[in-house]
């Protein structure tokens, strides 16, 4: 579902964000991206979002070649994958229903009986039902960031992309988030989590990609915020059936 | 094929509401936008009224340039009859009106009427007959008088040729400086909406922001804005147009009060004409100004 291939993003200050990156995340899977601050989990995630071109190595996301893929093509491969922001940004003067719906009016809305249904669903689903009228100015930290998560799977995406999904969100809040964004993942979106959250990575026990100085330095099948003793020693990630989708790509090998 | 037809309309229908939606959520700015267009167009209206009616007064001034062939006594009536057909018959030629010697005679004696004494020297018919010729465009008299001298029936040809230049040299440069003017003033009005709307567009650069990150094209992105600066565009027009019209009956006609040698009238359709051409310009100015304004942040 996504392959980097020795990915490495050097931006116009000279500053190398990336160094020769090498990653599969087979379909399906769930994985938290961490690492401390300038590690390159934010250049990582722009990247799969083709926010920013690669300077070189080949990334595949869902079935594109980023590194090929022309400017206007950009909004239909976006239009594929699911975005959750930090930010959160919903629109402010927009309703939680038209924010959810703008996701589908992007896309080529289906009828309008059709987006109702698709965002009440997507509103069920995050349990927002009753807010649908509100704006986002009347809602709780949390829920915005579900009333996001929400526009993000609207439209049914392959892939859901999170950049510190609960930061700033309470510690109970942070948990609804993530078990939220483990729930999706059970229903077969590939889910990639970029945090800082030491509590949701350890609570969760999902695959755990860190990066440091724009490198991968641990890929654990099962891991924690922190390397396990073992682990951390080897640096020997857990082989995953991602060598099934992706034979090519050895992604475990960086 | 239906598909995409019925996507076309959902999006038609997409823009048509937010910009609506928009332009009265962001009132403030809107209203902003719509002044600077009226203040300008109203710049602008002035203009072109002015420009128009100087127009006209040329216009009205070169009409009345002409040349007058002066016949000789022993021309052949024919000849002068063929020479007048000829005339006609030039593309240069508007009008041409034959005088004979009687009919100059009896003009001279009217412009004389108060000097009977003048006019009792006079003995006989000593004033040629003439052949008055109007042209169609002032700036061909020196061709027109050319091919009159090579007339036989012809014995002089008078054309006042620095009237005429002066009057020539003046049209042009007053047809062309207003051309250049309005140009310059519409690229005024355009950059002054351009940075109004900019201002707007950059209060809700996060929103396009967002937009692209959500997977929607520049164009269904920019159709909202396009059509945002259409309303502001065209509702600045219409301000434009409501303050002209009430202003204009008024105005004119202290106009011609003060300068009753000039023929400055113009036609009736006039206000309706430069209401339709202050909203075409309203509405190209409101588009292109959004166009460039949104185009700098839609760079995500």
């Amino acid at each position: 579902m996504i392959v980097l291939r020795s990915i490495t993003k050097i931006y116009g200050t000279g500053k190398e964000a990336l160094s020769g990156v090498t990653l599969g995340i087979p379909r399906g899977d769930f994985v938290f991206l961490v690492g401390g601050n300038g590690a390159g989990k934010s250049t990582l995630l722009k990247l799969l979002i083709r926010a920013e071109p690669a300077t070189s190595g080949v990334l595949l996301v869902a079935g594109h070649d980023l590194t090929q893929l022309p400017e206007a093509r950009i909004p239909t491969f976006r239009q594929q994958i699911g975005i959750v922001f930090q930010d959160i940004r919903l629109f402010s003067d927009k309703t939680i229903f038209e924010n959810v719906a703008f996701s589908l009016q992007v896309s080529g809305a289906p009828r309008r009986v059709r987006t109702r249904d698709l965002v009440m669903e997507a509103l069920e689903l995050v349990g927002l039902t009753d807010y649908a009228r509100r704006f986002p100015r009347q809602l709780s930290g949390g829920e915005q960031q579900r009333a996001a998560i929400a526009r993000a799977i609207v439209r049914s995406p392959q892939i859901l992309i999170a950049d510190e999904p609960t930061a700033n969100l309470p510690p109970d809040a942070s948990w609804q988030i993530v078990q939220l964004l483990a729930d999706i993942n059970r229903r077969g979106v590939t889910t990639l989590v970029a945090t800082h959250d030491r509590d949701v990575v350890d609570g969760l026990k999902r695959r755990v990609v860190e990066l440091q100085a724009g490198r991968v330095v641990r890929d654990e099948r099962y891991g924690s915020f922190g390397p396990t003793a073992t682990q951390a020693s080897s640096h020997q990630p857990v082989p995953t059936a991602s060598s099934a989708f992706w034979p090519a790509v050895p992604h475990w090998a960086a | 094929m239906t598909a995409a037809i019925t996507r076309f309309f959902e999006v038609v229908r997409y823009a048509v509401s937010t910009a609506a939606v928009n332009f009265w959520r962001h009132r403030a700015m809107s209203l902003a936008a719509v002044f600077a267009a009226a203040v300008m167009m109203l710049m602008l209206n002035g203009f072109v009224i002015v420009v128009s009616n100087l127009n006209v007064a040329l216009g009205a001034l070169e009409q009345k340039v002409n040349v007058i062939a002066y016949l000789r006594d022993d021309a052949p009536a024919a000849e002068v009859t063929r020479m007048q057909e000829r005339l006609r018959a030039n593309p240069l030629v508007a009008e041409v009106s034959y005088l004979t010697k009687d009919d100059a005679m009896a003009r001279l004696k009217q412009q004389l009427a108060d000097r009977r004494d003048l006019l009792e020297m006079v003995t006989g018919n000593p004033l040629p007959a003439s052949v008055e010729v109007r042209l169609k465009d002032a700036n061909r008299i020196a061709d027109l008088a050319a091919q009159l001298r090579k007339e036989s029936a012809v014995e002089d040809v008078t054309l006042q040729q620095d009237v005429v230049d002066n009057l020539l040299r003046i049209t042009n440069f007053a047809r062309v400086a207003g051309v250049v003017m309005v140009a310059g003033l519409i690229g005024i009005t355009l950059f002054v909406i351009v940075n109004t709307i900019r201002l707007a567009v950059y209060a809700r650069r996060q929103e396009i922001e967002i937009m692209k990150l959500v997977g929607a094209t520049d164009w269904f992105i920019r159709w909202p804005f396009v059509l945002e600066g259409v309303i502001c565009g065209l509702s600045g027009a219409l301000l434009t147009s409501a303050l002209v019209g009430a202003a204009y009956e008024p105005m004119q006609v202290q106009f011609l009060s003060l300068v009753q040698f000039l023929p400055v009238n113009l036609d009736a359709d006039f206000p309706l004409r430069l209401a339709g051409l202050t909203a075409a310009v309203g509405i190209a100015i409101g588009a292109a100004g959004s166009y460039i304004s949104v185009r700098r942040f839609l760079d995500v």
